[in-house]
C-alpha cells in the first residue's frame, strides 16, 4: 500500500471544491435554519419543541437530523464518486489501473482517501454549523449535537458505500451521483413518512438512513448499527468483487 | 433561427433521450412517490397536534384549502420540482465541455443560442411531461379523500408550479454554462434551490421575511395554496415567475456566446 498516494488523494479530496462546497453548504444550512427557528411564532415552536424527541440535542438538532441531513446527503455522495467516477469522468481511469497495482490495492486505497476526507470535512463542518446554531439559539447542547454527529458516521459510510457500487456499473459520474443521492433520499423519506404516519414509533432497523433518527431519539441501536455496518460491508466487497473483475 | 436547423426535430429527439434515460426514470419514481405519499398520508400529516398540522394552521387555516397548501408549498411537490428540474439540465453545457464534444457540435449549422434555446427547450419539455404526467393521474388518485379540492385550484398551482420549475431550469443552465465539472454544477444548482426555498418557508415568521419572500419565484408560485384564485392574478404571476426566469436565460446565453472554447 502505497502512503504518499493516500496522503496525495485525501489532500486532493481536501482542498477541491466539494470539500469546501460541504462546509460552506453546512454552515449556510445552520445560519438559516436556526434563525428560522428562533423566529418562529409561538405556535410553531410550541410543535417543535413537542415534536423533538426527549434525548435530542434541542429543537435545531430535530430540524437538522429531520430535514436539513436530507438534502447534505448530496454531500456525502459527491465524496462516494471519487473512488472511480471521478477518474472514469477525467478519462485517467485506465491510466490509473495501468499501474503496477492490483485493483484491490487500488480500490483499498482510494476508499481510505475518500473515506478519510470525508470524515474530516464532515467533523469540520459539523463544528461550524453547531457553532452557529449554538450561537444563534443558545439552548442548543453543542457537545450532545456534535456528539450525535460523530455517531451518525456509520449511517453516512453506507450512503458512500452505496454511490460506490452503483459507480461499478455506471461509471459515469453524473448517473452515479444522481443513482446514489435518489436513492438515499427514497431511503431517508420513506423511514419519515413512517415516522409522521406512525409519532413516537421506532423506524426499522433495516432502514439504514433512519439511523440518525435512533441516535437523535436515544432509541436502541445495536441492532440497528449492526444491520447498517453489514450493508455497507457488503456493499463495498460486492462492489468491489465486480469492479475487479470488470472489463475497464 | 437557421434553414439548416430542424429546431422542432432536434428538440423533441433530445426530449425523448432526456425522458427515456436514468435521470428521467429517478425524476418519474421521485415525482410518483410524492404524489403516492401526498395522497395516503394527507390525513396523519394534516392532524393538529403535529408539526405539520400546525404549519398548516399557521400557514392557512382555511379547510379548502389546507391541502393545496400541505401538497404543493409544505414540501412535497415543491420539493420534486427544485430536485428533478435541473436533472434534466445541470450538465448541458459543463457535461458537452467535459465530453470536449461542444466543437464537434458547434461544427454543425447551428448558432450558440440555438445550441443553448435547444437545451432548455429539450429539457422544460421532458420536465414539463412528467411533472404533469405524473400530477395529473396524481388528481385523480387524491380528489376522492379531499373533496373539496377543485381541478380549477390544482391545475392552476400545478401550472405556476410548472413555471417554477422553468426558472429552476434557467437558473441551472447558467451554472451549467460557468462551471465545468457536471458535479460541481450539481452541487451549486441544487443547494442554491434550496436554500432559495427558504424565504418563502418562513414568510409567516416576520414582516421581514414576507418582505423577503416576495423577491423569490418561490412566493408566486405558491400564492393560489393560499388565496382565492382570479384570473388577473394568475396571469400576472406567471408573467412575473418568467420575468424572474429571463434575466438568468439571457445571461447563460451571454456568456455562452462570449466563452472561447
Amino acid at each position: 500500500m502505497n502512503l504518499q498516494l493516500i496522503i496525495l488523494d485525501t489532500k486532493s479530496m481536501l482542498l477541491s471544491k466539494r470539500a469546501i462546497y460541504s462546509i460552506i453548504f453546512l454552515a449556510i444550512f445552520a445560519l438559516a435554519f436556526a434563525a428560522m427557528v428562533e423566529f418562529s411564532p409561538e405556535g410553531l415552536r410550541t410543535a417543535l419543541e413537542s415534536a423533538a424527541p426527549e434525548g435530542s440535542a434541542g429543537v435545531f438538532e430535530y430540524i437538522w437530523f429531520e430535514d436539513v441531513l436530507k438534502l447534505l446527503l448530496l454531500m456525502v455522495v459527491s465524496f462516494g464518486a471519487f473512488m472511480i467516477s471521478d477518474l472514469e469522468d477525467d478519462g485517467t481511469l485506465d491510466i490509473n489501473l495501468a499501474r503496477p497495482e492490483s485493483r484491490a490495492n487500488f480500490l483499498v486505497r482510494r476508499t481510505i482517501s475518500a473515506v478519510l476526507s470525508f470524515i474530516i470535512v464532515f467533523i469540520a463542518g459539523s463544528l461550524v454549523a453547531g457553532i452557529i446554531a449554538w450561537a444563534i439559539m443558545g439552548d442548543l447542547d453543542l457537545l450532545l449535537f456534535i456528539a450525535h454527529q460523530l455517531m451518525i458516521v456509520p449511517m453516512l459510510l453506507f450512503v458512500l458505500a452505496l454511490t460506490f457500487f452503483f459507480s461499478v456499473p455506471l461509471r459515469n459520474i453524473t448517473y452515479t451521483v444522481l443513482a446514489g443521492f435518489a436513492s438515499s433520499l427514497f431511503l431517508s423519506f420513506t423511514y419519515s413518512f413512517g415516522l409522521m404516519a406512525n409519532p413516537g414509533s421506532e423506524p426499522s432497523i433495516f432502514n439504514p438512513l433512519a439511523l440518525g433518527y435512533r441516535v437523535m431519539a436515544g432509541q436502541p441501536l445495536a441492532e440497528a448499527l449492526v444491520v447498517v455496518l453489514a450493508a455497507t460491508v457488503v456493499l463495498f466487497l460486492v462492489g468491489a468483487a465486480w469492479f475487479v473483475k470488470k472489463d475497464v | 433561427m437557421d434553414s439548416k436547423v430542424n429546431f422542432p426535430v432536434i428538440v423533441w429527439k433530445r426530449t425523448m433521450n432526456l425522458i427515456f434515460s436514468i435521470r428521467g426514470l429517478i425524476a418519474l419514481l421521485m415525482s410518483i412517490y410524492m404524489v403516492i405519499a401526498g395522497a395516503y398520508l394527507i390525513d396523519v400529516l394534516m392532524e393538529s397536534s403535529t408539526v405539520y398540522g400546525e404549519l398548516i394552521t399557521l400557514f392557512n387555516n382555511r379547510p379548502d384549502m389546507q391541502f393545496q397548501w400541505f401538497f404543493f408549498d409544505g414540501a412535497l411537490m415543491k420539493l420534486v420540482t427544485i430536485f428533478t428540474a435541473p436533472l434534466f439540465i445541470f450538465d448541458a453545457v459543463s457535461g458537452d465541455k467535459k465530453g470536449e464534444r461542444i466543437g464537434i457540435l458547434l461544427s454543425r449549422p447551428i448558432t450558440r443560442t440555438q445550441y443553448m434555446l435547444i437545451n432548455l427547450v429539450s429539457a422544460t419539455l421532458a420536465f414539463g411531461i412528467l411533472f404533469f404526467g405524473t400530477l395529473i393521474p396524481g388528481y385523480f388518485a387524491i380528489q376522492p379523500q379531499v373533496p373539496e379540492l377543485t381541478a380549477g385550484a390544482y391545475l392552476a398551482t400545478c401550472s405556476l408550479m410548472f413555471l417554477l420549475g422553468f426558472f429552476v431550469l434557467c437558473v441551472a443552465l447558467l451554472i451549467s454554462t460557468i462551471s465545468k465539472s457536471n458535479l460541481i454544477s450539481f452541487i451549486i444548482a441544487f443547494g442554491m434551490f434550496s436554500f432559495l426555498m427558504l424565504p418563502n418557508a418562513v414568510k409567516y415568521n416576520s414582516d421581514a421575511f414576507m418582505s423577503l419572500s416576495k423577491i423569490t419565484p418561490h412566493y408566486y408560485a405558491s400564492y393560489f395554496t393560499t388565496h382565492d384564485i382570479t384570473a388577473g392574478y394568475f396571469v400576472g404571476y406567471a408573467v412575473i415567475i418568467v420575468l424572474f426566469a429571463l434575466p438568468f436565460l439571457a445571461l447563460a446565453i451571454m456568456k455562452f456566446r462570449n466563452e472561447d472554447l
